[in-house]
């Protein structure tokens, strides 16, 4: 495939930082093949009018798809409220942790190229260690923290990054 | 019937999934480091962290398997914390404009359709789905028989690649 633009920044680029607070994160352990009340219960997901910040799954070693799901403490509520009415016995299995904050940010082609999960670690140095979670996908970045940590973070990763005037 | 605007199928990944029972040797930050200093892009990244453990998925290109096996043998911690996949891809669609209707039914599209899920993760836009490379084209037509594609959509495959450069273009000021 022709490569037809390559990228070096002496400074890694970035459009800003956002900031949410005050989010539930939800944590399910789904069966890959969606079982049938699964299937209801995220069948009902669908058709509310549900809206979360962040959605990521990865598979376990006991090859279930480990969901976490970030969103308003409400919608949270009302989702645990649809996936409980199909699978009762979840709700003494599902791990909620609220409140948590959201960081994110995106920049050009980050997707396409080397070195940015690298560069973002490294300028949190330490406080990688309080990450809830992260997640990496196309152009955007994610992290996922505890109460309190968001701003601190933002002013880490502002001081590494360069935000165009 | 559901729209969107687009969908993307990558070029053949191999998956890395990394697993420790304790955070604070910082794994996942020292395997990025690796990556980085080997000019390895990380097209998809996923990590939990929980109760001090960490359960990461990543891609990789599949032309840097070799390159990686070979970095990852010389840092033991790190070798016997992680386990490589061939033959895995990214497909995306968007937008998702914050709904959980496109996540819920393309998993259950998905799913239904007996295609492993071995990840995926929203981005600002979209949503993304590490798939068996095998399967892409055949996971692309089943979302396709679910989801109205707007007619002026881009190309499915990438016709062209952006890359990082590693030094500045003569007399670009920077």
């Amino acid at each position: 495939m022709e490569t037809v633009a390559m990228y070096w920044e002496p400074q890694i680029k970035t459009y800003g930082f956002h900031v949410v607070k005050n989010l539930a994160l939800y944590k399910y352990s789904i069966p890959v093949d969606l079982s049938a009340p699964w299937e209801h219960a995220i069948k009902r997901i669908e058709e509310g009018q549900n809206r979360f910040q962040l959605v990521c799954a990865q598979l376990s070693a006991s090859s279930d798809l480990e969901l976490l799901l970030l969103c308003e403490p409400e919608q949270g509520v009302s989702l645990a409220r649809h996936i409980e009415a199909e699978i009762p016995a979840i709700a003494d299995r599902r791990q909620v942790t609220t409140p948590v904050e959201l960081l994110f940010f995106q920049g050009p082609h980050f997707g396409d190229r080397f070195g940015i999960a690298d560069f973002t670690f490294k300028a949190l140095k330490e406080k990688a260690d309080q990450l809830l979670a992260s997640v990496f996908a196309c152009a955007s970045v994610y992290l996922i923290l505890p109460e309190g940590a968001a701003d601190e973070t933002k002013t880490l990763l502002a001081a590494a990054f360069r935000i165009p005037g | 019937m559901t729209s969107i605007k687009g969908l993307k199928i990558s070029g053949e990944l191999g998956l890395v999934r990394l697993h420790a029972i304790s955070r604070s040797s910082g794994l996942l930050p020292a395997f990025c480091s690796i990556l980085a200093g080997s000019q390895i892009n990380i097209p998809f990244l996923s990590a939990e962290y929980q109760a001090g453990s960490i359960q990461a998925t990543c891609c990789v290109d599949a032309a840097h398997r070799d390159l990686l096996k070979r970095l990852l043998s010389s840092e033991p911690d790190l070798h016997k914390r992680t386990e490589y996949t061939s033959g895995v891809g990214l497909l995306t669609l968007y937008p998702h404009q914050s709904s959980l209707k496109l996540f819920g039914l393309s998993l259950r599209t998905l799913t239904k359709a007996g295609l492993r899920v071995f990840a995926m993760a929203s981005s600002i836009g979209a949503l993304t789905y590490v798939l068996d490379y095998a399967q892409l084209d055949n996971a692309a037509a089943v979302l396709l028989a679910r989801f109205e594609l707007a007619e002026n959509h881009a190309p499915f495959k990438a016709e062209y690649t952006v890359t990082q450069g590693t030094q500045r273009r003569p007399g670009s000021g920077e």
